[in-house]
């Protein structure tokens, strides 16, 4: 088998945990790491990845000739990336949010479309490969719970109680707080389930400094609506807390981290009423994970798997820079409700 | 089989859903509530307790060291900590917060060990690096002689990380490192067949933690694996094997309790709530 050639952009967390992940997958070979700092030179090859590495992302592409790149920098340099990466026909990666505005995502997309023959890319929204999110999926479609008619949904995270520094607190590099570092994975589960809303309005709050620590919001779609609020600024929550629950005229819905139920009314066409469940263990094992060694969060690795097999296939990996963009959409909705005090914002007004 | 109690800041082994998690951080807020189930998991046969650094169950034992005939352990590092001073400080800055917090004959303990790998500092060798960081950790967990830690497990995420990273050289380092503060060590993983495997390689023998429920859930690769380098180390008792996410929502805790039996588990993994 020839493996593929991988390299990787970014040293912070994401990009020694994607490392860590890539490391175990027996069809790549990683060929290369780049990051502006220096001096994580020594760091990485003292954990064991003895590979080229470069200061410069052009030097690594030149050099190391990757077919795909995972790219874990902060979202305000993606559209640099996307861009040298487009040049050389190499598939990208790119770690969520897509970019740090609209504008520069959808520079991003105008990019990939017209390239001549575009290569593969994808976004880090993992939870698309959650067992329970896609279970959730197939039973919305399947209309287990009917219509919807209402949801709300949250995540909440106990990471900021006090004022930060750093590059999470520059909305151009950053692209803002809350919404786009952890809202971002509901609003990617929101469209993922239920397809992009038509309108959002939204409210944030600022507890400690530039970027916002706390967002609400409502959702409309065609013919309902739906709430969402995020917070890391939640003591007690050291794990990232999803939960959403969804009304439909023949059902509820929950799904969180850890459990997924449908409660059926006697309305139902087909089903008698009653209570089902799932949780993570009543779905197979990706096949990724059994080859490898698990990091404790399967969808990061699945999320992987699917990337590198979608080079040179000609498919789309399960979550492509297309669908970033319509979170993209949806994060800048949510900014531009916030500065107009909460004022709907029409998803076509920002086409 | 034993019973033992789980630190309820280590919502990671205790428990699936981050909002029971909360919800039992809430109820051990109260001091009188912990002491309450201490007192009735002692009456109830359990001798041993699991607990991370910094928790306000390790402040209790820290307050009123020899109130309960536990054996302590401790898993390091906290990993909730970890991630979030990694995140906001980078590593280096993560490592020097926990060293700033050292006494000055640990700091020279530390610093003794560095010399002993000086081409290896040098290199930045993950096994050097990362141990020089747990050793930090736990002089957390050895600041006072009324307070004794029998074993230190190594967090699954840190044993799995080291795993994945091929770094071999990582696991007897480790060992090392927690028998200079006189404690017994520990892994805990979510690969218990790989993990058997290459201590079987190194030699290396240490205190084991790991999922094991009917489901295979978090048994890696697969759960017939697991079993298997379960077998192969139930004759050796240098190597005591426990389980944690032995008992899953959905599944009867009879079954659940029948399988641990059937696989001679040395203890079980209990939360704290179950005392309340």
């Amino acid at each position: 088998m020839t493996k593929k050639r991988i390299a990787v952009i970014g040293l912070g967390k994401m990009g020694l945990f994607h490392l860590s992940i890539l490391k175990n997958l027996p069809e790549i070979e990683i060929v290369g790491i780049s990051d502006q700092n220096t001096s994580l030179k020594k760091m990485v090859h003292g954990m064991g990845f003895d590979v080229p590495f470069f200061d410069s992302m052009d030097e690594l592409i030149q050099t190391a000739r990757p077919e795909g790149i995972f790219a874990c920098v902060p979202p305000g340099f993606n559209p640099s990336v996307a861009e040298t990466c487009l040049k050389q026909g190499v598939a990208l990666f790119l770690e969520k949010p897509m970019a740090a505005s609209l504008s520069d995502a959808r520079k991003i997309l105008a990019a990939l479309s017209s390239h001549p023959a575009p290569p593969a890319n994808g976004i880090g929204y993992m939870m698309a490969h959650y067992p329970l999110c896609q279970q959730a999926k197939k039973l919305i479609e399947e209309g287990a719970i009917g219509e919807i008619r209402h949801y709300r949904g949250s995540i909440l995270l106990g990471d900021v109680f006090k004022k930060q520094e750093g590059w999470r607190q520059n909305p151009a590099v950053s692209g803002g707080g809350v919404v786009s570092v952890v809202g971002s994975h509901l609003l990617f589960l929101i469209r993922f389930l239920l397809g992009l809303p038509e309108e959002i309005s939204a409210q944030t709050i600022h507890l400690f400094s530039s970027v916002e620590d706390i967002a609400e919001g409502r959702f409309k779609h065609a013919g309902y609506f739906g709430e969402f609020y995020v917070s890391w600024s939640r003591p007690g929550y050291s794990d990232m807390a999803l939960q959403l629950s969804l009304e439909g005229t023949d059902g509820f819905m929950e799904l969180s981290d850890s459990m997924l139920s449908v409660h059926t009314f006697e309305s139902h066409p087909s089903e008698r009423p009653g209570s089902r469940v799932w949780y993570p263990w009543d779905f197979s094992k990706p096949q990724v994970l059994q080859q490898g060694i698990d990091l404790g969060r399967p969808g990061y690795a699945a999320q992987d798997h699917d990337f590198v097999s979608s080079i040179g296939s000609g498919r789309a990996p399960l979550v492509s820079w297309k669908e970033g963009y319509e979170v993209q959409k949806m994060i800048e909705a949510v900014y531009h409700s916030q500065k107009q005090g909460g004022r709907p914002v029409s998803l076509k007004e920002l086409e | 089989m034993d019973k033992i109690l789980i630190d309820p800041a280590l919502p990671e082994l205790a428990s699936f859903s981050p909002e029971a998690s909360f919800q039992t951080g809430l109820s051990f807020s109260r001091l009188e509530q912990q002491i309450t189930s201490l007192d009735s998991a002692i009456q109830n046969g359990v001798k041993h307790v699991l607990c991370t650094t910094g928790s306000p169950l390790f402040q209790v034992f820290m307050d009123q060291p020899g109130r309960w005939p536990f054996s302590l352990a401790a898993v390091v590092p906290n990993f909730q900590q970890f991630v979030r001073d990694t995140s906001h400080f980078g590593t280096i800055g993560a490592a020097l917060m926990r060293v700033k917090k050292m006494s000055l004959f640990q700091m020279m303990r530390m610093g003794l060990f560095c010399a002993g790998y000086i081409l290896q500092v040098l290199q930045m060798k993950f096994e050097i690096l990362m141990n020089t960081f747990l050793m930090a950790e736990m002089s957390q967990l050895f600041k006072t002689k009324k307070l004794k830690i029998d074993q230190v497990f190594l967090h699954p995420q840190m044993t799995d990380l080291a795993l994945a990273l091929g770094r071999s050289d990582f696991f007897p380092l480790y060992v090392k490192v927690v028998r200079t503060w006189g404690s017994t060590p520990g892994f805990m993983t979510r690969n218990f067949a790989p993990l058997e495997s290459l201590l079987k390689r190194t030699g290396v023998q240490a205190s084991l933690m790991a999922p094991f429920n009917p489901k295979g859930y978090g048994m890696n690769p697969s759960r017939e694996e697991c079993e298997k380098a379960r077998e192969a180390l139930s004759s050796n008792p240098q190597i005591p094997v426990f389980g944690f996410h032995w008992n899953l929502p959905g599944v009867g805790t009879e079954e659940s309790l029948a399988y641990a039996t059937r696989l001679k588990l040395n203890g079980i993994a209990v939360g704290l709530d179950s005392f309340l």
